[in-house]
């Protein structure tokens, strides 16, 4: 073959190798998950959840009173599971939710009195509970 | 239909008006320079090709080859997606959340996407209307935004899908409007790929569904992977204790009655006012049903006179519930849904078909695979079909102008040179083969045809007509006089869709700027094919039957001055 097509077929295998090389490094990119939700010992499942989530969904917290023997507070706090047993969401580290079992002795206008439960003091999530009973049943995941 | 009109007017129109209107014009042969320039350049340039073909060949058959390479990294989409400036959200939260919690979480979201530059309004619908469509609960919301023209699209979209992401215990999705319609009408749903399980428990169903999601779910390019809402919500059920009811003299239906009543509400009449008919309903008051204990103390009569509650008449507890049934073709059914970018839909298609294959359903069970891959696949078919008649019509045309079913051949064969400009130049472009690029493939090659045509027509005219002996003379004289017409057309259709190419892919051009790609492409690779290698390969492989070699008389037409 003549010197100037030898170059002609020389680029063109180039452009074909490099054409291949490039369609190949395709970049992954990794979407990190919000909310993870860790089973612990006891069946509970502990939700963790990045910062700026625990503002959006607008997690609020309201503290337990205690009122002549019997703990009260709002009844918004309960979370009823598949059997009607009530539970209520703390929060044991910031970003971090559990629930925990709450008897309800009764429940008068909007208030909710109970004895056996989180102690008095405890942070109950009042507002954004519905949210992480959706992330444990695994909405949206 | 605009060929067939332009091919008409060419041949009635054209002439008439240039009888009219050139009638009294003086005919000067007057010839363009640029022409004269490229005629005397091309001239040395093919002369020297056509006396080594061989270098000519091996360039098309790489270009070729390229193509081929090619294809296979192209991606193949139905449609293009359109870079709508409206989006919809879906926003819906576990069965069982109350109206009130999906006012504020919808609320939260709206202000905070409120806060994206570019985003211009927003606004959401929850739960079901009266007279709605869709049957849904409560926990159903819709959020839809639309953006502004003079935003960058894609930082937008993806500001807005950050934000929605952040979002987690609720599904979730940002969607387009025509996108999402289409989707529904070709799945039922708003997805593009949807796997339906059908059969009869929903137990197993579930399981199922859950068992293909956790097998799909990492695949390549899949996303928002996710089962239908099909969960357990809590539900109250009485259930009447029929020998305390005995005891107190109370009929299980009227237990029954009387709780329906203090729960649900009975309607007792009607009232006309102001037009309108508005219904009279007798119910507890809220605090006396909003929760399973004030339910247990519901009071009803016994016979004796005393007041019995309705927790020692009837065991009243907490039952899971299925929320929602699905049914498809008289069969219940649960769906596992997935988003695809366009160009990998075939790709991921075939993938969860074939990762299903080795799922094991129970007799009475079974998986089918909906959504646009299906419609694509139907559609790529039609195509095929379409596109072996248009070929079989062309190579018919091609014998017909040269009569020769070699020469026609030869044409045929070239035809793939100029495929394969579309082909990188797609590459290059949006790397996805759509619906545009089909037509501007198929565009190309009859502007390939039709360029080989003239080419190969003149020489055949030079031959019979003007008397010149099949050769290298007559083949380079051939090409030099076409090479005007075939640049000009080629040129004028350029033009054409320079425009569309130069616009980009804005919205508005989605179809139309992958097929003006194509079609650029194409004419580039087909003209140089058409002024290069056609010339050379007619030289060869073009001689007529019967014909002797040079020097010798021509047995038809007109006895050259050569003799």
């Amino acid at each position: 073959m003549q010197y100037n097509s030898r170059w002609a077929v020389a680029v063109v295998v180039m452009a074909a190798l490099s054409l291949v090389g490039c369609s190949e490094a395709v970049v992954k990119e990794v979407k990190s998950t919000p909310a993870t939700v860790k089973k612990m010992d006891g069946g509970i499942n502990r939700i963790t959840l990045v910062e700026s989530s625990t503002k959006r969904l607008g997690i609020e917290f309201v503290e337990v009173k205690s009122q002549g023997g019997k703990l009260e507070a709002p009844y918004d706090v309960v979370v009823y599971d598949n059997f009607g047993k009530e539970w209520v969401y703390t929060s044991p580290e910031p970003n971090v939710f559990t629930r925990t079992p709450i008897k309800i002795d009764s429940v008068v206008g909007d208030t909710l009195y109970f004895s056996e439960g989180p102690p008095a003091g405890t942070k109950m999530v009042i507002s954004g509970a519905a949210e992480l009973l959706g992330i444990e049943a695994g909405v949206g995941q | 239909m605009a060929i067939l009109a332009s091919m008409i007017v060419a041949m009635t129109v054209t002439p008439a008006l240039a009888l009219v209107m050139l009638s009294k014009v003086p005919l000067e042969r007057r010839v363009s320079p640029i022409a004269v320039w490229l005629q005397a350049r091309y001239e040395m340039l093919l002369s020297r090709i056509i006396d080594n073909p061989r270098n000519a060949y091996l360039t098309v058959g790489f270009f070729i080859a390229l193509g081929g390479l090619v294809v296979p990294f192209l991606g193949q989409g139905l449609f293009p997606s359109f870079k709508e400036r409206d989006f919809l959200m879906h926003w819906v939260a576990k069965p069982g959340t109350s109206h009130r919690e999906m006012l504020r979480i919808s609320i939260e979201g709206g202000k905070e996407l409120l806060t994206i530059p570019g985003v211009r309004n927003f606004g959401a619908h929850v739960g079901q209307g009266t007279l709605a469509d869709e049957p849904v609960g409560m926990n159903f919301g819709e959020n839809w935004i639309s953006i502004e023209r003079s935003v960058d699209y894609d930082k937008t979209r993806a500001a807005v899908q950050e934000v929605v992401d952040g979002y987690p215990g609720l599904y979730r999705d940002v969607q387009t409007y025509l996108k999402e319609r289409t989707k529904e009408v070709l799945t039922g749903t708003g997805h593009g790929l949807v796997l339906r399980i059908s059969g009869d428990d929903l137990g197993i169903l579930r399981k199922k569904a859950n068992e293909v999601k956790d097998l799909i779910d990492d695949i390549d390019d899949i996303h928002g992977v996710h089962v239908d809402l099909v969960l357990d919500i809590p539900q109250l059920e009485i259930k009447v204790d029929l020998a305390a009811a005995l005891h107190y003299g109370i009929k299980p239906g009227d237990v029954r009655r009387a709780a329906s009543t203090y729960i649900a509400s009975e309607e007792a009449g009607d009232i006309w006012r102001g037009g309108k008919n508005i219904e009279v309903h007798v119910w507890s008051s809220p605090e006396h049903r909003n929760s399973i204990n004030s339910v247990k103390d519901l009071l009803l009569d016994a016979n004796t006179g005393e007041r019995v509650r309705l927790g020692d008449l009837a065991t009243v507890q907490m039952r899971p519930t299925p929320n929602i049934i699905l049914r498809e073709a008289n069969s219940r059914r649960v769906d596992v849904s997935a988003d695809v970018p366009d160009s990998e839909l075939g790709r991921v298609a075939r993938e969860i078909e074939a990762r299903v294959q080795k799922v094991e359903f129970p007799i009475g069970y079974h998986a089918e695979l909906l959504g646009e891959y299906k419609e694509r696949q139907a559609a790529s078919r039609r195509l095929q079909i379409m596109s072996i008649g248009s070929l079989l019509i062309i190579l018919l045309t091609l014998q017909t102008a040269f009569r020769s079913w070699r020469l026609a051949t030869l044409v045929m064969l070239t035809l793939p040179f100029a495929l394969v400009g579309g082909f990188l130049a797609t590459a290059v472009g949006d790397a996805v083969i759509s619906l545009g690029t089909l037509v501007g493939l198929l565009t190309v090659v009859g502007i390939a045809a039709r360029n080989g045509i003239l080419l190969i027509n003149h020489c055949q005219h030079l031959e019979r007509y003007e008397g010149m002996t099949f050769g290298r003379a007559l083949v380079l004289r051939g090409a030099k006089e076409r090479l005007s017409p075939i640049l000009m057309t080629s040129m004028a259709t350029g033009m054409g869709v320079l425009p569309l190419v130069v616009a980009g892919s804005i919205p508005g051009n989605e179809i139309e700027h992958p097929m003006a790609v194509v079609i650029l492409g194409g004419l580039v690779t087909s003209t140089v094919l058409n002024l290069f290698v056609v010339p050379s390969l007619y030289l060869r492989f073009g001689r007529p039957e019967g014909a002797s070699t040079d020097g010798a008389q021509p047995t038809t037409g007109p006895i050259s001055a050569t003799g």
